[in-house]
């Protein structure tokens, strides 16, 4: 009650200003007038009546100040007043303000994009609540095995049982013909359960998703009808956002669905690289889903927050063997199927915060310190105005200000700098977030989707940031400033300041060269990571290569995932098996020719795996019939056709490539590359012995012809590993999602449309997605490191400069407080090197003590970036000694200006002015 | 020297609220009503009050309105409002307990202790 009155009494007394005003003025006046007419019936004197009335009234206009203050307005007319003085004194000296607001600027600036970057990628760009807890639940069989969900009664039956399980989720992605407004395109979408959203823990960017209410019915979906919900990319491709979008009907395969709900950005599904548009309920699914052995869609749970992993699995292993006894499967007979295995789903979604996280801290840490030295700068440079107006503080101080008053104002000067600082930041973030998104962004990755935007978590963010600039650089001048005794004659109390002053400012100088030398040699470490990956030896010519993603949607097959995670119910004999393979391996050949007889093409070829594609699989091993031990039969497979090694440009080591003649009915062949063949042969020839792959549909055996080079699968860091090349035709897995590559002597990219029309005309159903050279690719590939080293390098030379702006600044300071030192160094007949010495020499000290540390600080921060470098170690003389001397070239020129006019102080004038 | 008590600290806020309390007032006559009720014998600085007046409107415990004053001139009056009355009536039975204690340790006598 009490506390609202005061609050409309201080918002009524803002408002209407002038009518408080008004109101004391008229009620003094009266008080004045009625004591006055008082007096005066007690016999005084009209005129010493008037006298007395208002010398017992004391001051109006300080009793009007009392007033204001108990209605909370005084504070804020100070605090205008503070402030409008503030931006006097800044436009007074436009040389200080200047370089105040670009240190605060570009310092609060870049720690604004950095943390808008960290927001939308560590934070927002988590597509899925907790993703470490989401498993995909498979039917495996054996450790190398395909994977796929149980039959959908076999679902049912581990959704309803299951006791370890937050919620389980199916799914099934498909390639839908989708028709909006009459005009239909190809869309990747997905049947799913009306579990799935809530599983995965995503929430509608606009309406709403999926509830099991909408897949309650077969065939009809649920009480609204069919639904769909979209993705938020499809949203604003074909609908431009419009809100109206709910409710409307669109066309689905052969389905027509209501539109509910739009997902938020940052989701994609669950498969990566197959960005999910539209999402519609499993009930309506065409097929027979009711089959108890049909194995056709995936399915994906999530752990209960105790529970673990195993106990999880052997729970449902368990009712999945129930399940398996019911239908007529004893062990023994389930073929292919042995087991449930949970794996784990968040990986890939979790991918982009893995690969992101360490290089965005490093880079916040880096503008953090930037914005110090910034800070620093700032301090430096209002302690030297503070001295100069040590006149009019101490004249303020001997008049009655309090010393807490000004100190106040002191540091709303560095607020309004701050706030000032902070606008010219906002301005240069915004702009610096879409330069680093263009910079890391391209390609078709996640960042592309990512909005840059400042919303109200990053405006807090830098508001904050702005308020601890303020504070940490004008505290210390503040407090230093007003520590004037009134009593002394000021010149004496300027020297004491002088001194402290000057401790204060070296210090500040030191740190900033410490921090810069730091920064500088993370830079120059990160520059030649950079140069270091870009040169190391991946194995292939990245030039003149284009590269694309294939899928194939064959009859009777999914055209999803690695190898296809159908599966159909009865299990196929091995020689029908080799059968579907070879068919589907002779489309590839086709393919392959008809691409390499484009114009323009040298040469072409497709693969299950193309480095730095993500894409992988491992097989096990086994050697003239012996199987290795376990971690040794590990190898990767690739299944490719004639021309991969010339396309990709791979050498052949020894034996011979792959030829068109490699078919399904000639002899099985397999290729080696060295790392693979070193532990398994050493010395030995590998021409023409055989290897198998246990386990596999295929457990043919195959003659090694040819050992060929080592190339880079996964990134360009990681060491390569063994693999094991076969014909397509003679593949151990059904291919329908394969690569093609291309190499093409001019601008290979614009082949890609006649590969897309090829690829039409002879795979069925191909769909063409993830286009890109090689080059791309390996650029792509290194973004965090390029995201660092650019960030780095930036920065390093912008705390650099910052650094010597203060050490300037300082030693300039220095030659003017020792002008009389200097005057009688010269009357006495001091040699002109000796005087640039004697203010060089203190340079040199503050940047040999700032390189000193900051080249220990260097070496203890390097625990931190070690993962993020390549081919150079923490300590890498080379990085620590660049670093230092561009301070040392940098910082001599600082000094040395101020040390030349030191050489031309006229001792005569300048001993007459003291 | 006269019998004029000067004001104990915090007091001036109670005898606001007491003045006003028995009828509207403007500030004059809030300051007169003082002096009245107390038998002339406080000291109170005529310009004092104001800032405590604004202050007790600020918090809501009195209000004002515009009115006339006994010289036909524009005054503004002040009254008592409910969460004035409420405090009003605290305070007295503070001021009472608090004027009994230092009473009773001040009657105190060295047998006593």
């Amino acid at each position: 009650m009490t506390l609202l009155a005061r609050l409309r009494s201080w918002v009524r007394a803002r408002l209407r200003r002038s009518h408080l005003e008004d109101s004391m003025q008229e009620e003094m006046r009266l008080h004045i007038e009625l004591y006055e007419a008082e007096l005066r019936r007690r016999g005084v004197s009209t005129a010493e009546a008037r006298r007395r009335a208002r010398a017992e009234f004391g001051s109006v206009e300080a009793r009007k100040d009392e007033c204001r203050e108990a209605v909370g307005l005084r504070l804020l007319d100070e605090l205008r007043g503070d402030v409008r003085y503030a931006l006097r004194l800044l436009r007074r000296s436009p040389a200080f303000t200047a370089v105040a607001l670009l240190s605060l600027g570009l310092g609060i600036g870049a720690n604004t994009a950095i943390f808008s970057l960290i927001d939308m990628v560590l934070v927002k760009a988590l597509p899925v609540a907790d993703p470490q807890r989401l498993f995909f639940i498979d039917n495996s069989g054996g450790k190398s095995g395909g994977s796929s969900g149980p039959p959908y009664p076999c679902y049912e039956r581990l959704r309803d049982h299951n006791r370890f399980l937050s919620g389980i989720a199916a799914f099934d992605e498909n390639r839908f013909k989708v028709t909006i407004d009459g005009a239909p395109e190809q869309i990747t979408g997905q049947y799913a359960s009306g579990s799935y959203f809530d599983v995965l823990g995503i929430r509608a960017a606009h309406g709403r998703l999926l509830t099991p209410r909408d897949d309650s019915e077969f065939g009809l979906g649920g009480p609204d009808g069919a639904v769909a919900v979209i993705s938020h990319a499809l949203w604003r491709r074909r609908f431009a956002m419009d809100l109206g979008v709910l409710g409307k009907s669109i066309q689905v395969g052969t389905h027509w669905v209501t539109i509910v709900g739009v997902t938020p950005p940052e989701f994609f599904g669950l498969q990566v690289g197959a960005p999910i548009d539209v999402t519609i309920p499993m009930m309506l699914v065409g097929r027979n889903f009711r089959s108890r052995q049909l194995w056709w869609f995936s399915v994906v749970g999530r752990l209960e927050p105790d529970a673990q992993v195993e106990q999880a699995r052997a729970d449902l292993e368990a009712l999945w063997d129930a399940y398996m006894l019911e239908i007529g499967k004893p062990r023994d007979q389930r073929g292919y199927f042995s087991g449930i295995a949970l794996v784990p789903a968040g990986r890939g979604l979790d991918a982009l915060r893995r690969k992101f996280s360490e290089p965005l801290l490093i880079a916040m840490t880096i503008v953090g310190v930037v914005l110090l030295i910034g800070c620093a700068n700032i301090a430096n440079l209002l302690l030297a105005r503070a001295s100069a107006r040590r006149g009019e503080i101490s004249v303020r101080l001997a008049i009655g200000a309090g010393r807490g008053r000004l100190i106040r104002q002191l540091i709303t000067e560095g607020v309004v700098l701050a706030s000032l600082g902070a606008v010219a930041g906002l301005l240069l973030g915004r702009w610096g977030v879409s330069l680093l998104l263009s910079v890391i962004g391209g390609n078709g990755g996640t960042f592309d989707l990512l909005e840059p935007r400042f919303d109200a978590r990053v405006l807090a963010f830098t508001a904050s940031v702005t308020l601890v600039t303020a504070l940490l650089s004008s505290l210390a001048p503040a407090l230093l400033a007003t520590r004037i005794d009134a009593a002394k004659p000021a010149a004496r109390t300027a020297t004491s300041i002088a001194g402290t002053r000057s401790l204060l400012g070296r210090s500040l100088v030191v740190m900033q060269v410490m921090s810069s030398v730091t920064l500088l040699c993370g830079a120059s470490l990160f520059v030649r990571t950079l140069q270091n990956l870009n040169a190391v030896e991946s194995g292939f010519r990245r030039e003149g290569v284009l590269t694309a993603q294939i899928e194939a949607t064959i009859p009777g097959r999914s055209g999803i995932g690695f190898g296809g995670n159908t599966l159909n119910q009865t299990p196929k004999t091995p020689a029908e098996m080799r059968l579907e393979h070879a068919r589907l391996g002779a489309i590839w050949e086709d393919f392959r020719a008809r691409v390499s007889g484009l114009p323009d093409v040298t040469s072409a070829a497709v693969a299950t795996m193309s480095p730095l594609t993500g894409r992988d699989r491992g097989i096990l091993i086994a050697i003239g019939g012996i199987r290795r031990s376990e971690q040794d039969a590990d190898i990767h497979i690739n299944q490719v056709t004639a021309g991969y090694f010339e396309t990709m440009g791979i050498d052949v080591l020894s034996g011979r490539a792959f030829t068109p003649r490699d078919r399904s009915a000639s002899l099985r062949v397999a290729i080696l590359n060295d790392t693979a063949r070193r532990p398994y042969f050493g010395d030995e020839n590998p021409i023409g012995k055989k290897v198998n792959f246990p386990g596999q549909r295929v457990e043919d055996e195959y003659e090694i012809v040819g050992v060929v080079s080592d190339t880079r699968y996964e990134n360009l860091r990681t060491a390569d590993e063994r693999m094991v090349y076969v014909p397509i035709e003679q593949s151990i897995d059904p291919i329908t999602n394969a690569m093609i590559a291309v190499r093409s002597p001019g601008d290979v990219a614009h082949v890609a449309p006649s590969i897309r029309s090829v690829a039409s005309e002879i795979i069925p159903g191909a769909f063409m997605t993830r286009v890109a050279t090689m080059d791309e690719r390996v650029n792509a590939s290194l973004v965090p490191e390029r995201l660092l080293s650019m960030l780095a390098s930036f920065f390093g030379v912008l705390a650099l400069a910052l650094a010597c702006l203060g050490l300037y600044g300082v030693m300039a300071y220095g030659v003017l407080r020792r002008t009389r030192e200097i005057a009688i160094r010269v009357a006495m007949g001091a040699p002109q090197q000796s005087v640039v010495w004697l203010i060089a020499r203190e340079t040199v000290a503050l940047v040999v003590v700032g390189a000193a540390l900051g080249t220990g600080a260097a070496l203890m921060a390097n625990r931190y970036i070690r993962s993020q470098l390549f081919g150079v170690t923490p300590g890498d003389p080379l990085a620590i000694s660049i670093a230092i001397l561009l301070l040392l070239v940098v910082a001599a020129a600082a000094g040395y200006v101020p040390a030349r006019r030191a050489t031309r102080v006229d001792p005569v004038a300048a001993l007459r002015y003291e | 020297m006269s019998e004029s008590t000067e004001l104990l600290h915090g007091t001036l806020d109670l005898l606001i609220l007491k003045a006003v309390s028995l009828g509207p007032l403007h500030g004059y006559g809030v300051l007169l009503r003082i002096q009245q009720i107390s038998g002339d014998r406080l000291q109170i600085q005529q310009g004092s009050l104001y800032p405590a007046l604004y202050r007790l409107e600020h918090q809501g415990l009195i209000a004002s309105e515009w009115g006339e004053s006994e010289n036909k001139r524009k005054a503004k009056y002040y009254r008592l409002t409910v969460a004035g009355r409420r405090r009003f009536k605290e305070e007295v039975a503070y001021w009472r307990r608090f004027s009994d204690t230092i009473g009773i340790a001040l009657k105190a006598l060295p047998e006593d202790v």
